[in-house]
């Protein structure tokens, strides 16, 4: 170090080699990239679907309505905090912070950090900074989850509402059922790089085509698991506005409401990132572009598809949903699976795939 | 060479236009002689009479099963001060005539119970009907299943319908009367009385069920309306509907206000399809005046009534996607409902209420170039009905949530008194416009739409194809377009004595105003037979033994707006 100034170098230097530094960094830029990942997604959210509509969406609020989310956080925050009569007071409390708890430490496996260390290509190695770069990535990620059903069903179960109760055993059902055609359809991607590091994954890609071709039929399969798993439309029946107002948050307000919602958009951000790891290169690009720049867009593009999904089908019943996941989701994962190794046969003769 | 004048073969004489209609008194006078007082064609296509109360149930099980009498319009009450008027009105679509048939009972002199025998025993549809009649008139039919109020809160203690009350509830000689409203009934403490079965129900059933209410505020409903369901895990095990929450009893404001006064109020009955029921209200004036609208008023009525069918489906289109979550269909139907919404401000000066009818005509003519804007604005309709298609009737899930769901047969729908567009759909054909026409519809040519599914998929489609029809209605009428006056001489004031019912097929079904007059300038009676009030009560039939998601799609099929059903 020379006298005051601390050179980027230095501070590179300083974070890498602490363990705990390295952490608190990976968790800042964790949140700086979700929270500006969950603004984007929420106006994407508005005003593309606004279009599909016909409306304008926001308008008034900063220049083509930028600053509307805001102004709506600000309203949440500034609102009264209440508790129902009959809620069961600490489950209630804490179900919304343990949401977007959960749905942060999600992040932790997807290699952002990597790609923002390629915003400064020549200061270090990669490798030596990245957190995400672990053997089960993958596993972890979903395992984190894996935690909403039941969060959701100790929420739905605590806000002592009949609304919110049969939303929350809705979601438990839902969720456990497709937890399972999602697992499985990620294995074929697993058994092509014997590898449960999205690290990896990504770098297998990188060598050959993104998944999305190789791989096809898996990526749809794991695009209709995902839906469910983050409770979108056609699979918002947690919380289908219909019939059960807002399901399982429905006494939730003010600032718990905010957390529930940001958690919502934080669970989608990551389940777009995973999609992006797995099928989509990550932060592999044609374009010499920094690598972040490639899987944010990536990222923001699956969500738009997932929006773009929202407006244009309904919400299906829950008997529906849940053949749909048993009879077709899982005997059809299960197949492509065992076809998995003569597809990466295929693909290494041809040149496809270089393992 | 010129040929002789021939003789002219002896003219027939012109068939009896009540012909059908004097066959059937004969017919029913044959098989009860002494039953019937008074039996006569009123008009073509309605026989008017009275019975006696003894032999009542007999005449109804008769006129039901043999004379094919078989769907109950509607029931109520007139007050007569000394006695009491019980109006049945049955149609017979097999034969296309309707019977309004009354019968007589006295009651006291105070505000007390009147017994008199239920015709659910008959009728199942009459169900509703009678407790509103037992709510309004207190009249308390023995051997009802479920004798609780309706419109009212349970713990109003009055009949506010009877002429011993003012507008206002309050009872005009207190010595006769029960004070008026009760002092709480700003809050809903007192205002629900479960249903009677749901008292008695074995104790052990009961624990197993849950008991979930849908409203009065809730997205799904509507309006204001409460839905009570008792689930059993996602199954409804039973259902029980409360409404009442927008009454504002317009049937006794029709007794306290003129009939020219009244001319607002349909507006308000149904704000969702006001013309066809401002049609609804003049056309039964105009009975009881024995006037005719010249031809130009009624080609006139006919192109705002069917806009305002066609803005009323594609509200339907919009909430139907709501129903399941298909947002964006909802706010394209309210995109298109305000082009016609843009006309009806072009021709009326107001968008939702417009009061445009009068009796004898219209308020004004139809402005310059309003034929050119109205053919721009269906085209656009018309291309749109495509769009709607995609995200609808041609989509995966929507199909899955609409295809073979909630099927009700043709006897049931006919059972329960269905009318409109959900009773077509199960393959009924009756729609008023064709089986008893008014005004001129006899001179357009359109389909009456009809389906035999029956299911949730069957009446929606039933409300696109009716749209396809309204336009090619309003394009024809726009075409033919006749001049002349818009307005015929009419009083509004002196209203002749008399009874009148008109059927308009609304965009809901066939709604009617019954009135009495005694040549007042207020009515005696003026009853309004809601097409939505007995659909919804065919949805509550219909929801039991559905899974929750799907019952609440099937009440939205059926179209309910709070403000005609409850009046």
């Amino acid at each position: 170090m020379t006298g005051d100034f601390l050179s980027l170098a230095s501070v590179v230097g300083l974070v890498s080699g602490n363990l705990i530094l390295r952490l608190i960094a990976v968790a800042i830029v964790a949140f700086i990239v979700v929270s500006i990942g969950s603004l984007i997604e929420i106006y994407i959210e508005r005003k593309f679907w606004a279009r599909i509509m016909s409306r304008y969406g926001p308008t008034e609020v900063g220049r083509y309505g930028s600053l509307q989310l805001f102004a709506d956080a600000i309203k949440f925050i500034s609102k009264e905090v209440f508790t129902p009569e009959l809620a069961d007071r600490t489950i209630y409390d804490i179900v919304p912070v343990l949401a977007v708890a959960t749905s942060f430490v999600v992040l932790v496996a997807i290699p952002f950090d990597y790609a923002v260390s390629s915003l400064f290509p020549s200061s270090f190695h990669p490798s030596s900074f990245v957190i995400s770069n672990f053997d089960p990535s993958l596993l972890v990620a979903f395992g984190f989850f894996a935690m909403e059903p039941v969060l959701v069903l100790f929420g739905g179960w605590a806000g002592g509402s009949k609304y919110t109760l049969i939303g929350g055993f809705r979601s438990a059902a839902q969720l456990i059922s497709y937890e399972i055609p999602l697992v499985l359809s990620f294995l074929s991607v697993v058994a092509l790089t014997r590898s449960l590091n999205l690290f990896q994954i990504i770098e297998v890609q990188s060598a050959s085509w993104p998944f999305l071709i190789l791989e096809l039929p898996a990526f749809v399969l794991f695009l209709i698991a995902m839906l469910a798993e983050l409770e979108r439309t056609p699979f918002d029946l947690t919380e289908a506005d219909s019939e059960l107002v807002a399901g399982w948050n429905t006494e939730y307000g003010g600032s718990k409401f905010l957390l529930v919602y940001l958690s919502e958009y934080i669970r989608a951000f990551a389940g777009s990132a995973i999609i992006t790891c797995l099928f989509l290169g990550g932060w592999v690009g044609p374009a010499p572009i920094p690598g972040l720049v490639w899987i944010f867009a990536k990222t923001i593009v699956v969500f738009t598809v997932l929006v773009w999904i929202r407006a244009a089908y309904p919400r299906v019943r829950i008997d529906q949903m849940l053949n749909l996941g048993w009879k077709v989701l899982v005997p059809s994962s299960v197949v492509w699976l065992v076809l998995t190794p003569y597809v990466a046969n295929f693909a290494v003769v041809h040149h496809l795939l270089t393992l | 060479m010129a040929s002789k004048p021939q003789l002219k073969p002896p003219v027939a004489p012109p068939p009896d236009p009540l012909q059908a209609e004097k066959e059937m008194v004969r017919t029913l006078l044959g098989a009860l002689p002494n039953d019937f007082v008074n039996l006569k064609p009123a008009r073509r296509r309605r026989l008017v009479g009275q019975c006696l109360p003894a032999t009542f149930l007999h005449v109804l099980a008769f006129l039901r099963n043999e004379a094919g009498f078989d769907h109950f319009n509607y029931m109520t009450a007139v007050d007569l001060r000394t006695s009491f008027d019980l109006v049945y009105d049955f149609w017979s679509i097999q034969k296309h005539m309707e019977l309004l048939l009354k019968v007589n009972i006295p009651h006291g002199q105070k505000d007390e119970l009147v017994p008199f025998s239920t015709s659910t025993g008959v009728y199942p549809a009459a169900e509703w009907f009678e407790r509103e009649v037992y709510d309004l008139f207190g009249i308390e039919f023995t051997g009802h299943p479920d004798q609780r109020r309706i419109l009212l809160r349970e713990d109003w203690k009055t009949h506010p319908l009877r002429k011993i009350y003012d507008r206002r509830g309050n009872p005009i000689n207190p010595a006769l009367g029960a004070a008026g409203p009760p002092a709480l009934w700003r809050t809903n403490e007192g205002k629900i009385a479960l249903p009677k079965k749901w008292l008695e129900e074995d104790p052990e059933v009961s624990e197993s069920v849950l008991t979930v209410n849908f409203g009065p505020h809730h997205p799904s409903t509507h309006g204001p309306l409460m839905v009570r369901l008792r689930l059993n895990g996602e199954m409804v095990y039973d259902a029980d509907i409360v409404m009442g929450y927008l009454h504002r009893n317009h049937e006794k404001l029709g007794e306290n206000n003129t009939w020219i006064q009244m001319l607002p109020y349909p507006d308000r009955t149904n704000y969702v399809s006001p013309i066809n029921w401002e049609w609804a209200y003049v056309r039964a004036v105009e009975e009881l005046e024995g006037i005719e609208p010249p031809q130009r008023a009624e080609y006139i009525r006919v192109i705002m009534a069917e806009l305002d069918r066609i803005q009323s489906h594609l509200m339907f289109l919009a909430t139907s996607g709501d129903t399941v979550g298909q947002l964006t269909g909802f706010v394209w139907g309210l995109r298109d409902r305000e082009l016609i919404l843009d006309l009806n401000e072009m021709v009326a000066g107001a968008r939702m209420l417009p009061n445009y009818f009068r009796f004898g005509g219209v308020n004004r003519d139809l402005p310059k170039g309003f034929s050119e804007r109205a053919n721009n604005a269906l085209d656009l309709i018309e291309s749109h009905l495509a769009e709607f298609s995609a995200i609808y009737e041609r989509n995966p899930v929507f199909l899955g949530r609409f295809k073979g769901v909630g099927v009700l047969s043709p006897q049931n729908a006919i059972d329960w008194g269905a009318v409109g567009p959900g009773l077509r759909a199960s393959g009924v054909q009756f729609d008023v416009r064709r089986d008893d026409p008014y005004s001129v519809y006899d001179h357009f040519d359109f389909d009456v739409v009809v389906s035999n599914d029956g299911d949730n998929l069957a009446r929606f489609m039933m409300r696109v194809e009716e749209i396809k029809q309204s336009i090619s209605i309003v394009r024809q009428a726009l075409h033919g377009l006749p001049s002349g006056p818009y307005q015929a001489k009419a009083s509004v004031l002196s209203i002749p004595p008399g009874e009148s019912s008109s059927r308009i097929e609304t965009p809901r079904g066939e709604g009617s105003y019954f009135l009495v007059s005694d040549g007042s300038p207020r009515a005696v009676r003026m009853k309004i037979k809601s097409a939505a009030f007995i659909n919804l009560y065919v949805a509550k039939r219909q929801m039991v033994g559905e899974k929750l998601q799907d019952a609440l799609v099937i009440l939205g099929t059926w179209d309910p707006v709070l403000g005609e059903i409850d009046r």
